[in-house]
């Protein structure tokens, strides 16, 4: 049996997180939260399943495409759901993990760390990216058609 | 350009200067400014930025205008860069007079952000519920959740008296870290790791790791390798930072008995 008292855990601390980031409305700050929740959840399910650099891919993957269909719902950046829904994911304790054992010394644990942090790191940053540019890519053919309807850019 | 193409340059310098310092991506600074430019009917629009600064140049009659905005320091405000969005949308959809749209940027400035006491309970819940995320019990998320409320006034004053982000860092850290160090010395039974974890998420460059990647993917190198210096330097500040007192405290104990 899972544990899944960790996403209520994360969709808590995204509510703080939404405070810290100065995301001023309610609806945005519940919205944001959720697909934080929703990625660790995705992250737990997958869990022994693949390895963790796979499971931060398909949780960011879930964050990233919720936070754009929250985007066109609200009518706002999708960068505002997306930094939070990512946060539970983002390897903050890895990367201060290998800062710790590099000044500790232990150069073989740095270096295993090391390469974990930035594997997840890329992970995310290739689940983010893979979304945004299909998104920017829709919204460009759109902005292009704008173009030859009426002569002129409109964004 | 019925617009004065040096009053328009002011215009977008700041709009471009807010949405950075407020945490937009690269490529929407540059799209922004692109859009906006355009709107106006300025003719081979060029912006360039990078973190540290943005350069825009337009050509009107032949002549070049250009300008450069100098940008120190930056964070993240969802609710400005959101009504910063929406005054960059609405300026391309309704081209108003410079006048009106620098109005209305003034008033996304004046605009209040949430008070003091809320920001506070933020920045503790957000510990304190780091600390249970990460495994630990409520009595490590009570003690993080005052080394939330530390790391806050920490980093506003540090904001204030213009800092470095590597003593701003190491000393907000510290302070996070020095009461649970103490705690735990005089024996309170709790887990030291994990309320030091919950703390420095709030510090930990997270976010501006994986936006690194998300800049290399993007194609905006420049971007990308001074981000990843300020990880680097920030990470190994807060690490610097927690070893301090709890390095001292060992020290010390040893020394006693």
């Amino acid at each position: 049996m899972l544990n899944f008292l960790p996403c209520l855990y994360a969709f808590c601390a995204c509510i703080g997180f939404c405070i810290v980031f100065e995301v001023h409305s309610m609806k945005f700050i519940l919205a944001a939260s959720s697909s934080g929740a929703a990625a660790w959840f995705v992250y737990i399910l997958l869990n022994g399943r693949m390895s963790e650099a796979g499971r931060c891919f398909i949780a960011t993957l879930v964050a990233a495409v919720i936070s754009e269909i929250l985007a066109r719902i609200f009518k706002t950046p999708a960068t505002i759901f997306l930094i939070v829904g990512i946060i539970p994911l983002v390897p903050g304790g890895g990367l201060y993990d290998t800062m710790d054992f590099l000044l500790k010394g232990d150069t073989r644990m740095f270096e295993i760390q090391g390469i974990r942090t930035v594997g997840s790191a890329i992970a995310i940053a290739v689940g983010c990216s893979l979304v945004t540019s299909i998104v920017r890519i829709k919204n460009y053919k759109k902005s292009v058609t704008f173009v030859t309807d009426k002569g002129k850019k409109i964004s | 350009m019925k617009e004065n193409p040096e009053e328009l340059l002011n215009l977008a310098g700041e709009i471009g200067r807010q949405l950075l310092i407020n945490g937009a991506e690269i490529y929407r600074v540059e799209d922004s400014l692109e859009h906006i430019l355009q709107a106006y009917g300025c003719e081979q629009i060029e912006v360039f930025a990078i973190p540290a600064c943005i350069i825009i140049n337009i050509v009107e009659n032949g002549v070049n205008h250009s300008k450069t905005v100098r940008i120190k320091g930056s964070g993240n405000n969802m609710f400005r860069l959101g009504a910063l969005n929406d005054l960059s949308r609405k300026i391309c959809r309704e081209i108003p007079s410079i006048q009106t749209a620098q109005a209305e940027l003034e008033e996304i400035l004046q605009s209040p952000l949430y008070p003091d006491i809320i920001s506070f309970i933020g920045y503790g819940a957000g510990a304190a519920f780091f600390t249970l995320f990460w495994g630990g019990k409520s009595l490590d998320a009570i003690i993080a959740f005052c080394g939330g409320l530390i790391i806050k006034p920490t980093l506003s004053y540090m904001k204030e008296v213009k800092a470095n982000i590597f003593f701003t860092n190491l000393l907000a850290s510290m302070l996070s870290a020095i009461f649970p160090v103490l705690l735990q010395s005089i024996g309170v039974p709790m887990h030291l790791d994990k309320i030091i974890i919950g703390d420095i998420m709030l510090l930990v460059p997270g976010i501006a790791m994986t936006n690194v990647f998300r800049d290399v993917l993007s194609g905006d190198f420049v971007t990308a390798v001074s981000k990843l210096a300020e990880v680097l330097i920030v990470s190994l500040a807060i690490a610097v930072g927690i070893i301090l007192p709890i390095s001292a405290t060992k020290l010390i104990l040893t020394a006693i008995g």
